[in-house]
């Protein structure tokens, strides 16, 4: 049975376990929105691709049992047909530009402003150019659109498919990006290294070390981190999928990551972009504990660190009073 | 009395005067030498072909190592250099070079020409390809490149990886693409001017559309990707800073200009892919194309909005957050025309009378493959969903689903469907079919689990996976199934290279074809055509055919329908 392989996949695989197709369980608000966002993609991907192998198996069992005429038409109307639909084509491809454009306004507007002039030139100029080839004056918009037949339904649904995804994706994605703004934060700087995070905290009080840990970093639980991600080598990708998504560590720059666990466990991670040899085992973990035990952290690992710092400096001092 | 000088067809003159045939030469050597379009054409596919076997070996070799969890089959660094020298041999060596071979075969043919405009740019841009392949193989003599499959900066720094692998991978992809913009020039020229006449633009056939399209882009999207490695190459040999991050250079640079010639080189293998299947699909439905032009400006469109789109690959890097969206805008913008060609074949097959011989098979199996990885784009162009899941295997998947339909399937759909008119004889239906189902299988089973590893949080291209993270039975079924799917296919390829000469004979139009390219015999003469017909509409062999039987007072209905032997 042609192409039916796939929505079987498909349909089974969603039936079988929510679980299995969707993204790890949340535990902060970012990822909750990415994976909200996620499950409404996965709708639009699931119904799409059924519909494509539904038609395409229906059309190839159709016209095996009923042996249809095969289609004649005069040359040149299907011409003609075709050159009215390729307009109402250009026209819908403007008006999608222009709403999505104006959508979001919060870009650099003067290089979109150009960039839709620019298209919506090129557009009127081929949608002319159509007409003027054929050596007949253009049909009226309306009657270009009647003739242009079923292609602008579907064309409509498509753009107001791109759009409305458009809108919800930046919805949830400005929704993810605010990790809640009230309440105590923290900065911390991970650090990428061939093959290692490191993780420098804010000293607990001055005066004292400034503590730092690799792999294992550990957060306060329902407290903003602000994770500051830098490389000292190459690209890196810090990715713990259930405190929040990915973001690159890329030499000289800072890329800040926030986001606010909301329950207390160990989280497991990696590093996403490839960066050679020990890639696979670039791995982390986060431990969100509660804000006693980090500052106990905090400060044990502070003071373990100046006490082997104070012992290094006597040896030295010893190794140097020596005779 | 003299036709119209419009529609007038010159009176062939002769061109050659002599008084022997010149000395016969070795086959080979009249091959190396060849500048005609059908000669290259014929290298570059066998070519792409021969290094879909290599790729689909060393996808075959990685998928082995990450059967089982830490599996030790290969050393990581095996497995990075196999899956850098993959990804440049699955892109550059077979995708595109397929796509420009059967561009370059059949486009002079469908509009008519007798050869191509600029033969010795052409056979310039086929020698470029191949110094290209042989530099980026003869690195195995040495050391290959180990830098990932769309190698980022600042890994491909001489700090980093010292030794000449990348070098390697930077000379060749830039003789490579210099080699497609040569031989782009020659076919965007050969569409503009060589046309048979009365071939206005609007009756240039879909698929000779699509090469004109995707000529435009490699002449956009090359001269970026050369610049980029020039760039590299500066940064490694002679203390250039470009993609140093440390000394004031910008790593995202590399990435920007990488990321604009990948996409476009994406869009470039469905552009083609879409322009056969309309081709394909119509002559096998025996139904015209549904609303040709809305295609051809879906085609046009898809060109510029997936460059455009080139930041969907960038959503985890440190850009603000309205480029983002910018990516995301032309990424879901490209759901338009997709889904209006896809729609429209689909309605093309809706009205039609089907046969479902080897090129149709191909051709639905092409859609329905390359819908699943369309349609998980839209996943990884929305930015929240992006930042969970890009650069895991479920991006791998997507990926895979659309190049592998769109190059593989799409790619052996017209290789079916041209195999007659470039051998003159049609390949073997059964193990056509066997090689199908084979592959559509496997191309499901190998890929679709990576998507369910891939939400797992499955990173891609890593060496090894740890069995706690719970994608152990994923990767299994995952390595199955390319199993299969290169079964698949060098069942394809061994069908292709036993039809060449034991494949059942097919006459000039074996699948009654619209456009001109089955006007001419099987295999064409050097020449093309003896008389270039006079083109009257967009199908132009149907004119033929009812002029034919309007002389001989048949019914049009059965007139030139030539069924093949097989």
């Amino acid at each position: 049975m042609l192409c039916s392989i796939v929505p079987a996949i498909l349909l089974g695989a969603a039936s079988a376990s929510a679980d299995g197709v969707g993204l790890e369980p949340a535990h902060s608000h970012t990822a909750a929105q990415s994976s909200t966002l996620y499950w409404i993609a996965l709708v639009v991907i699931v119904v799409l691709v059924a519909a494509i192998n539904i038609a395409l198996l229906y059309a190839i069992r159709r016209s095996r049992s009923s042996r249809v005429a095969i289609a004649r038409q005069a040359p040149e109307t299907a011409e003609r047909a075709q050159a009215s639909s390729g307009v109402s084509m250009v026209i819908l491809g403007l008006l999608v530009l222009l709403v999505g454009i104006a959508l979001i306004s919060a870009l650099p507007a003067a290089a979109l402003i150009v960039i839709a002039v620019l298209i919506a030139l090129g557009c009127i100029a081929f949608a002319r150019s159509i007409g003027n080839r054929r050596g007949e004056p253009v049909a009226s918009p309306l009657a270009l659109l009647r003739e242009s037949g079923v292609q602008l339904p579907v064309g409509t649904a498509l753009a107001a498919l791109a759009i409305s995804l458009f809108v919800i994706s930046i919805v949830f994605t400005d929704r993810a990006r605010e990790a809640s703004a009230d309440g105590d934060s923290i900065q911390i700087t991970a650090t990428g290294q061939q093959w290692l995070w490191r993780y420098d905290y804010p000293a607990p009080n001055a005066g004292v070390a400034h503590p730092f840990s690799y792999y294992r970093l550990v957060v306060p639980v329902d407290t903003t981190v602000n994770l500051h991600i830098v490389s000292t080598d190459v690209a890196h990708s810090w990715y713990v999928p259930e405190l929040a998504g990915k973001a690159d560590a890329i030499p000289g720059k800072v890329h800040v990551l926030s986001f606010r666990a909301d329950e207390e466990g160990l989280y497991n991670g990696e590093s996403a972009v490839f960066s050679g040899q020990g890639f696979a085992a670039m791995r982390t973990v986060v431990q969100v504990v509660s804000a006693d035990q980090y500052k106990t952290y905090v400060s044990d690992l502070s003071t373990e660190l100046q006490d082997s710092q104070d012992a290094v400096v006597k040896e030295i001092k010893a190794r140097s009073e020596m005779p | 009395m003299t036709p119209p000088a419009s529609t007038a067809v010159q009176p062939n003159r002769p061109e050659i005067a002599t008084d022997r045939y010149p000395e016969p030469r070795p086959r080979w050597t009249e091959l190396a030498t060849s500048a005609a379009h059908k000669d290259i054409g014929r290298m570059l596919i066998t070519g792409a072909l021969g290094f879909l076997f290599i790729a689909a070996i060393e996808l075959l070799l990685m998928r082995l190592q990450l059967s089982i969890p830490e599996n030790t089959f290969l050393d990581p660094v095996t497995f990075n250099r196999l899956l850098s020298i993959y990804g440049s041999t699955a892109i550059l060596l077979f995708a595109l070079p397929l796509a420009l071979g059967f561009f370059y075969y059949v486009v002079p043919l469908q509009i008519g020409a007798r050869s191509t405009a600029l033969p010795r740019l052409g056979q310039t841009g086929l020698w470029l390809f191949i110094a290209g392949a042989t530099v980026l193989y003869s690195s195995f003599l040495f050391t290959p490149t180990e830098a990932g499959v769309n190698p980022l900066s600042p890994l491909t720094e001489k700090v980093f990886l010292p030794n000449n692998g990348v070098d390697a991978w930077a000379a060749s992809t830039g003789l490579i693409l210099l080699g497609f913009i040569f031989l782009s020039i020659d076919l965007l020229t050969t569409i503009r001017n060589n046309r048979a006449p009365g071939m206005a633009w609007r009756r240039v056939p879909v698929f000779s559309w699509a090469a004109a399209i995707s000529s435009w882009l490699i002449i956009f999207i090359g001269p970026v990707m050369i610049g980029a490695v020039t760039m590299l190459i500066i940064d490694r040999h002679f203390n250039g800073i470009f993609f140093a991050g440390e000394s004031g250079g910008s790593p995202l640079l590399w990435q920007h200009l990488s990321w604009i010639f990948f996409s476009g080189a994406y869009m470039l293998i469905l552009i083609f892919s879409f322009g056969a299947l309309s081709e394909i699909i119509p002559a096998f439905a025996r139904r015209p194309l549904c609303n040709r032009n809305v295609v051809i400006g879906s085609l046009a469109a898809l060109a510029p909005l997936g460059v455009l789109a080139w930041l969907q690959n960038m959503l985890t890097a440190p850009i603000s957050i309205g480029w983002m969206y910018f990516g995301m805008l032309f990424a879901l913008a490209t759901i338009i025309p997709f889904g209006l060609i896809i729609f429209n074949l689909l309605a093309t097959l809706f009205g039609g009378s089907i046969r479902m011989r080897a090129p149709m098979l191909y051709a639905a199996g092409a859609i329905s493959v390359i819908s699943v990885g369309l349609a998980s784009e839209i996943g990884h162009s929305m930015v929240a969903v992006a930042w969970q899941l890009k650069d895991t295997t479920d991006s791998t998947a997507a990926t895979h689903y659309a190049l592998v339909g769109g190059a593989v399937f799409a790619g052996f759909a017209a290789l079916h469907f041209w195999f007659p008119k470039m051998t003159g004889r049609t390949m073997g239906e059964s193990l056509s079919r066997m090689s199908f189902w084979t592959m559509f299988v496997g191309a499901n089973l190998a890929f679709f689990p990576l998507f369910l590893a891939g939400v797992q949080g499955e990173v891609a291209d890593t060496y090894k996976f740890f069995g706690s993270t719970g994608v152990t039975l994923y990767n299994l079924l995952a390595s199955i199934g390319t199993f299969v799917l290169v079964v698949g296919v060098i069942m394809t390829l061994i069908n292709a290279v036993l039809s060449i000469t034991g494949g059942p004979r097919a006459g000039h139009d074996p699948w009654g074809g619209e456009s001109l390219e089955w006007f001419a015999p099987s295999p064409p003469p050097v020449h093309n055509f003896d008389v270039l017909p006079d083109v009257r509409s967009n199908q132009p062999l149907r004119d033929i055919r009812d002029a034919v039987a309007r002389r001989t007072g048949e019914t049009s209905e059965d007139a030139g329908e030539t069924q093949p032997v097989a």
